[in-house]
C-alpha cells in the first residue's frame, strides 16, 4: 500500500513540474487596459522595440533574472535566440545608446510586486508565481508540452 | 497565510543576490576586445581602418583589434538621458590614449522620439556606430573592405530617431544625424589628416519585422580641411603651372587634388536575418566623390553563420571594386622642377583605395554568459597600391593570409 502511494507521487511529482512550474507567463497590471498579447507583440517588447502597451501606455519591460533557466528558455520560446545572443543584441543597443534591455529583479515576487504598480510594466515569471495582483496576458507552451 | 514553497526559495535568491539597481540611478558598463593578428606577408601591414599607423605582420601583432570601452549612463529626468562613453584603441599616433567617443545629452518626450545633443556616434551604415563593441557582433573585425575606409566614428552635433510600429509586427526606425567631424588619420611620414571641423548629415531608415532587418542610408561628407605640408600647398602648385603652361586641363587637375571644398556621398543597403540558428547579414556600399584622393566605389559584403550550441561557424566574404583615379599631368612630366610636385601627385593617386576582395572562415564560442573567444582565418587578395594596408611595398604581390583570435566581452 505504502510503496504503491510512494509509487504514484513519484510518477506525480515530474508531470506536475512539467505541466505547471516550468510554464511562463507574461504578466501585466490590472490596471494595464492590456487583456491579451501575441508572441510577436511580446517579443517586440522585450527587445526594445515597441515602446508601448496595446493600449498606448509606455512599456516597462521586467524580467525574473534567478534562475538563469527562465530567461534561457524565454527568449528561446519566443525570438529563437541563445541568452549569449540576445547580451551580443543588447550590447549593439546599448552601447550606441539606442535602448536599454529589460529589467531584471532577482525574484518572481519582485516582478509581481513592480508589475501590480505599474500600468506599464509587462514581466515575465513562472506561471505558478502568477497570483491575483497582476493578470496573465501570454502563456509560452512547457518544453517538451503541447 | 503559510509562505509557498516557492516563495521561500524566490526569498532565498533574493537574499543571496546583491539588491536590484535604482531606477535612474547612473550605470557603468563597459566592453572590450583583446586581440592577435597574424599575416603572412612581412611586404605590408595589416589594419582594420585606415586610422591605424601601423599592423600585423609575420609576428603576432596585439594592436589591431584590442580596445576597452566605458560607458557611463545616467536618466536625469523623465524625459532626459545623459551617455558618455570613453574608448582606448590603437589610434593615429600610435597610441591607446583613451578619447570620448560619446558624450550627449538625450531628450525622449515621447518613447518613439529621442533627440539627442553633444558627441555622437555616426551610424553610415550597418553597424557602422558598434563597430568597436566586438562582442556585439560575429566576426573578429566588421569587413575591412567596407568599413576600413571610412574613418567617421563620431560627429558633434545631433541626431533624432523616431520608432515607428508597422502592424502588429514590424517597426520602422528613421534617424537623422548631423554634425562636424573631429577624426585624424595618419600619413606615413607626415604629420596626421585632420578631419576636425569637417561635417556629415546623413539619413537612416530600418525596418525590423520578427527576424528581418533591412537599413537604407544616405549620408554626405563636406570637406573643409586639406593635407598637412606639402602635399596640402600642391593644388596651389599645380595651378602656378598650369597657368605657366597655358593648360586649362592641368588647371582642373590641379583644382582635383584639393581636398577642401569636396563633397563625399554614402549609400548603404543592409539586410540582416538572424532567427534560429542560422544568421545570415549582407551589405551593399556606394561610395561618390569628387576628389582624385577618394575615388568612387562599391563595397559589400555577405556573411552566413550557423549556430551548434553555443559555437558558431561562419563565413564571410567582402569585396570593394574601386580604380584609381586617372589624373591629367600634360606636359608637366616634361618640366624638370616639376618632379617634386609629381611625387605628390602619385602620393595623392596612391593613397586611394583599390580592388581588394576577402573570404574567410570563423568561428565564435560564447563560452560564458559576457564573453567569446572568436578565430578567423582569411585569405585576401589585393591589387596595390591600396590604402586598405600600410606600408605596402610595391614588390608586394597583394595576396596575404590574415590569421586572428580574439576575446570580446562586455560588463
Amino acid at each position: 500500500m505504502i510503496r504503491n502511494t510512494l509509487r504514484t507521487l513519484a510518477f506525480l511529482i515530474p508531470a506536475c513540474a512539467l505541466a505547471g512550474a516550468e510554464r511562463l507567463v507574461l504578466i501585466v497590471s490590472p490596471d494595464s487596459g492590456v487583456v491579451q498579447l501575441t508572441q510577436d507583440e511580446a517579443r517586440n517588447l522585450f527587445l526594445g522595440r515597441q515602446k508601448r502597451l496595446a493600449s498606448g501606455v509606455p512599456a516597462q519591460p521586467v524580467e525574473q533574472g534567478v534562475p538563469a533557466g527562465i530567461r534561457e528558455r524565454f527568449y528561446r520560446e519566443l525570438a529563437h535566440k541563445e541568452l549569449s545572443e540576445i547580451n551580443a543584441y543588447w550590447a549593439r543597443l546599448y552601447f550606441t545608446g539606442q535602448a536599454h534591455p529589460p529589467r531584471q529583479v532577482p525574484s518572481a515576487e519582485e516582478v509581481i510586486r513592480m508589475v501590480a504598480a505599474d500600468p506599464g510594466a509587462i514581466g515575465l515569471v513562472a506561471w505558478d508565481k502568477a497570483d491575483r495582483r497582476v493578470r496573465v496576458v501570454l502563456a509560452l507552451d512547457a518544453p517538451g508540452g503541447p | 497565510m503559510r509562505p509557498s514553497p516557492g516563495l521561500l526559495i524566490a526569498m532565498v535568491f533574493s537574499l543571496a543576490l546583491p539588491a536590484q539597481e535604482p531606477e535612474g540611478a547612473w550605470k557603468l558598463k563597459g566592453f572590450g576586445t583583446l586581440g592577435l593578428v597574424w599575416n603572412s606577408t612581412s611586404r605590408a601591414q595589416f589594419t582594420r581602418d585606415v586610422s591605424q599607423p601601423g599592423g600585423a605582420t609575420r609576428s603576432a601583432d596585439a594592436r589591431v583589434d584590442t580596445r576597452l570601452g566605458l560607458q557611463l549612463d545616467g536618466t536625469l529626468a523623465d524625459t532626459l538621458q545623459a551617455g558618455l562613453q570613453v574608448l582606448g584603441k590603437y589610434r593615429y599616433d600610435a597610441t591607446f590614449t583613451p578619447e570620448i567617443a560619446w558624450a550627449y545629452l538625450g531628450w525622449s518626450p515621447v518613447p518613439e522620439l529621442q533627440v539627442r545633443a553633444g558627441r555622437l556616434g555616426v551610424e553610415l551604415f550597418m553597424n557602422a556606430d558598434s563597430r568597436d563593441v566586438g562582442y556585439s557582433y560575429l566576426w573578429v573585425r566588421p569587413p575591412v573592405e567596407c568599413f576600413g575606409l571610412i574613418p567617421v566614428t563620431r560627429l558633434d552635433g545631433m541626431d533624432a530617431t523616431g520608432t515607428i510600429p508597422l502592424g502588429r509586427q514590424a517597426t520602422l526606425r528613421l534617424k537623422a544625424f548631423y554634425g562636424a567631424t573631429s577624426e585624424k588619420l595618419p600619413l606615413a611620414g607626415m604629420p596626421p589628416l585632420s578631419l576636425a571641423g569637417d561635417r556629415i548629415g546623413g539619413l537612416v531608415t530600418e525596418v525590423q519585422t520578427g527576424a528581418w532587418r533591412l537599413r537604407l542610408a544616405a549620408a554626405r561628407f563636406a570637406i573643409y580641411t586639406d593635407f598637412p605640408g606639402p602635399v596640402g600647398a600642391l593644388p596651389q602648385d599645380l595651378g602656378g603651372f598650369a597657368q605657366e603652361l597655358g593648360d586649362p586641363g592641368l588647371a582642373q587637375t590641379a583644382a582635383e587634388l584639393r581636398f577642401s571644398g569636396g563633397a563625399v556621398r554614402w549609400y548603404s543597403a543592409g539586410l540582416s536575418r538572424e532567427d534560429g540558428p542560422l544568421q545570415v547579414q549582407g551589405m551593399l556600399n556606394r561610395m561618390q566623390s569628387d576628389r582624385v584622393v577618394l575615388p568612387p566605389s562599391w563595397a559589400g559584403y555577405l556573411s552566413l553563420g550557423y549556430r551548434f550550441g553555443q559555437v558558431v561557424p561562419y563565413g564571410l566574404w567582402s569585396r570593394i571594386c574601386s580604380r584609381h583615379s586617372q589624373v591629367y599631368l600634360g606636359q608637366l612630366p616634361e618640366v624638370p622642377q616639376a618632379a617634386p610636385l609629381l611625387q605628390g601627385v602619385d602620393f595623392m593617386v596612391d593613397a586611394n583605395p583599390d580592388t581588394q576582395s576577402t573570404t574567410a572562415a570563423g568561428l565564435r564560442w560564447d563560452f560564458q554568459a559576457k564573453a567569446a573567444l572568436k578565430f578567423q582565418l582569411e585569405r585576401i587578395q589585393t591589387r596595390l597600391p591600396n590604402s586598405l594596408w600600410y606600408q605596402a611595398q610595391p614588390q608586394w604581390n597583394g595576396q596575404a593570409t590574415v590569421a586572428s583570435a580574439v576575446l570580446d566581452f562586455v560588463f
